[in-house]
């Protein structure tokens, strides 16, 4: 299972990529990742209300082939997913890349 | 969040009777009442600096704005209400959080508290004091900010009606970062300044204008307050903010694209970048933080030709077309660039250095010029 996390906008105007497979995780930060992920709901929110908002899109591709995936503006996250944005954006497990 | 919650400081703007009451009792009292309703009235009205709007009524009592010259030439208290909030951690639902410095309170110790506070004052202040525009709606808006909003969060926003900063420290900023610019403050106000006048919209052209508005204003309140001139600025957006490995600054105005690695924007309309406005977070609403270093360039480049005070030589031509009602909401490059060399003429004169330095700017990023559009 991979999880991105596509953070852009913000006062920098940055793209931030930042992306995490289950599988180079150790077993306690493996199932961290799954419980965020099952307490996720994939549907999109609204889109950033303020100028220099930041703009997110989490997607999470299964083992199995199957892809969900949620794009929602800054305080508008659906139920989970800011959690779950948070885990692998700020963690020390994601590989981080700036750019488009 | 509304200012009536806050521990109310003796200032004119919350003690003056209504100025209808007082006329009335100006009109019908005996002397010695009129004359202190008169006195109060137009102590109201220089506190609010509005005396040229107080002719009629100044001439119902036989005076003259000249007769107002007896009150202090500097009344104190003039501007709103600055207020800074500690959020301590808590996201939108916690906004405010819980007030920390008011308007009269001494420094907190707190950088972030006493940085928000001092940027907010001089955004304000550079508003009123340059161009006579009473807070960011220009009808005297307290100045509410927000700090420690988040965990080490990346970012400052203009909620629409107060200032919110997280800590950085999450990667890109710096911890403190973010009020440690007086650019960065100064830029995220100025989208309040451009919801209450332009409110150009948020994508494509439109949104590459307010962002390059916000970022015009945000260089020229730190230039002014920090004596910079504009032949010698290095027209740099938040430097010295992000984590070094990052680069040095989040915008060059004069060089976009040499901010920081990474840094994408175009230099002028030849490189232009162009992006759907849609829902996908990589596209920037249409690339507003991106295609913004055209005219951030524009701007710069005049700026830099005519060298000086750039927020007194060119700042009150953008700023007049940012609110002289002109400018379409939708407008692109060049509806903005046929306005500000109007505004320029206008001010200066057809065929003016300040003029031509403006035509010079734009034709500097390959923007067409078209003729007067009025
Ligand atoms: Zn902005």
């Amino acid at each position: 299972m991979r999880v991105t996390v596509v953070r852009s906008g913000g006062v920098a105007g940055m793209v931030l990529t930042a992306e995490v497979d289950d599988a180079d995780l150790d077993t306690p930060a493996a199932a961290e990742l799954t419980g965020l992920v099952d307490a996720c709901e994939f549907v999109d929110g609204a889109p950033s209300a303020v100028a220099d908002g930041f703009g997110y899109e989490l997607s999470v591709a299964r083992d199995d082939g199957s892809v969900a995936r949620a794009r929602f503006g800054q305080g508008a996250a659906p139920p989970g997913a800011g959690a779950l944005a948070a885990w692998v954006l700020d963690g020390p497990h994601a590989r981080r890349r700036m750019g488009r | 969040m509304s200012s009536g919650t806050l521990t109310v400081v003796n200032r004119c703007r919350c003690t003056i009777a209504p100025p209808s009451l007082l006329l009335a009792v100006a009109e019908q009292g005996d002397a010695e009442t009129r004359d202190a309703a008169l006195r109060t009235l137009l102590t109201s009205v220089a506190l609010r600096s509005r005396r040229s709007s107080f002719g009629p009524t100044l001439r119902r009592f036989g005076l003259s704005p000249a007769d107002l010259d007896f009150l202090p030439a500097q009344a104190p208290d003039t501007g709103p209400e600055n207020t800074v909030y500690d959020v301590a951690g808590g996201e939108e639902q916690a906004l405010p959080g819980r007030l920390v410095r008011g308007t009269t309170d001494p420094p907190t110790g707190d950088a972030a508290v006493d940085e928000a506070f001092d940027g907010a004052a001089a955004t304000a202040d550079f508003y009123r004091e340059e161009f006579d525009r009473d807070s960011v709606d220009d009808r005297g808006l307290d100045l509410v900010s927000s700090v420690h909003f988040g965990q080490r969060y990346d970012n400052a926003f203009w909620t629409g009606d107060q200032m919110v900063y997280g800590d950085g420290g999450g990667g890109v900023f710096v911890p403190g970062g973010l009020t440690r610019a007086i650019d960065v403050i100064a830029h995220e106000l100025t989208h309040g300044v451009t919801q209450f006048s332009a409110e150009l919209e948020y994508r494509g052209q439109s949104g590459a204008l307010n962002e390059s508005f916000s970022d015009v204003f945000g260089i020229l309140v730190k230039h002014r307050a920090e004596g910079i001139d504009a032949a010698s600025a290095n027209w740099l957006i938040g430097e010295d903010i992000l984590e070094p490995s990052l680069g040095g600054a989040l915008r060059n105005m004069i060089a976009p694209g040499t901010a920081y690695a990474g840094d994408d924007q175009p230099a002028d309309m030849d490189a232009y970048v162009d992006l759907p406005a849609d829902d996908d977070p990589r596209n920037d609403n249409g690339g507003v933080h991106i295609n913004s270093g055209i005219p951030n360039r524009a701007f710069a480049e005049a700026a830099r030709a005519l060298g000086g005070d750039a927020w007194e030589t060119l700042g009150p031509v953008w700023y007049e077309v940012l609110t002289g009602g002109e400018l379409s909401r939708f407008a692109d490059f060049e509806d903005c660039a046929a306005l500000t060399v109007a505004v320029a003429g206008e001010r200066y004169g057809g065929g003016s250095v300040e003029q031509d330095a403006v035509r010079g700017g734009w034709e500097a990023v390959k923007v067409r010029l078209r003729p007067d559009p009025r």
